[in-house]
């Protein structure tokens, strides 16, 4: 394997992303074979590497083959698919009305206050008066400490922050695998055709 | 003249897919072979001659859909090879896809041959 091959499997295995990991390895693994084939088989690599084509466009085309499943027929099948279709639109419609505005929520509010927190520390070090900084016991942080304190809250609003962003993201991913899931795409996508000779 | 153009050349394209299928079931029909083989040996049939771009794609496809079914092999010199073999399923689908095919092209051909002739005659 040299330089350039290596290249390419790097290429076409980053843009394997939207596959599982399995299929990422299977398909890297095979065209690997493919190139070792034709360079055993005399051949050069450039000309091996030209016959696959350009690393993106076949993986696109892995992915848009993974992505085409086979059209269920029947009555019973489509009145399941149907049925199953109903339930998952309507209970993760129903989810993320509450779901979807709470994150979004915790992830604004402490961004803001991730933000706001470590400038009222500041503030509060110079001696601004009406910031408290302390428990209900009465015990308040030395004034010396404060920007100290409050940059590590700030932080710790900004870990929240970011944990609701990433959360939120990976519950929008999955609704969406979902909605992917239930209503396949049996055209074939765009830029297939470049595969055709 | 150029749309026409255009329109024979989509028309090989769509019909070469679903040959493809047909094609690559066939020729693991008697016996594995891996893709590196399959693709030199489609490379023989112009019309047919797929790249390899698109193949391997197909044969994933074919695999996960139960259809044929993979191992791999260590080669005596060379690379570990992928073969491909037919599962119940993908033996039972090529039957029925082959018997189309033939009834297909059958048609087809017949449908060319009488409308030369009314030709040629009328």
């Amino acid at each position: 394997m040299d330089d350039s091959a290596e290249r390419y499997l790097e290429e076409l295995r980053r843009n394997l992303r939207p596959l599982p990991e399995d299929e990422r390895s299977e398909a890297v693994r095979e065209i690997e074979s493919h190139i070792a084939e034709g360079q055993a088989d005399g051949r050069p690599t450039a000309a091996v590497l030209a016959g696959l084509g350009d690393a993106r466009t076949l993986a696109r085309a892995y992915v848009a083959d993974y992505h085409l499943r086979v059209p269920r027929d029947g009555a019973i099948g489509s009145v399941s698919r149907f049925v199953l279709s109903s339930v998952f639109v309507s209970g993760t419609g129903l989810l993320s009305l509450f779901v979807v505005p709470l994150l979004a929520l915790i992830t604004s509010l402490a961004g803001l206050l991730a933000i706001a927190t470590p400038v009222l520390g500041v503030l509060r070090t110079f001696g601004v008066p009406g910031i408290v900084m302390g428990d209900s016991g009465g015990w308040q942080v030395p004034t010396l400490w404060s920007f100290p304190a409050s940059l590590a809250l700030g932080a710790a609003f900004a870990v929240l922050a970011w944990a609701g962003y990433k959360l939120l993201r990976a519950y929008l991913r999955l609704v969406l695998a979902g909605y992917r899931k239930l209503l396949p795409f049996h055209s074939v996508p765009r830029g297939r055709e470049h595969n055709d000779r | 003249m150029e749309v026409t153009l255009v329109r024979a050349d989509e028309w090989s394209s769509q019909i070469r897919r679903g040959t493809l299928e047909l094609c690559v079931l066939a020729m693991i029909a008697s016996k594995p072979r891996y893709g590196y083989d399959l693709v030199s040996a489609l490379e023989r049939w112009e019309l047919l001659a797929t790249t390899e771009g698109t193949l391997y794609p197909l044969l994933r496809r074919l695999q996960r859909e139960g259809k044929v079914e993979a191992s791999w092999q260590e080669s005596a010199a060379g690379p570990p090879r992928k073969y491909y073999r037919l599962t119940p399923h993908g033996r039972d689908l090529l039957e029925r896809m082959a018997a189309d095919w033939t009834e297909l092209s059958e048609a087809v051909r017949e449908t060319l041959l009488r409308e030369e002739e009314a030709k040629s005659h009328g």
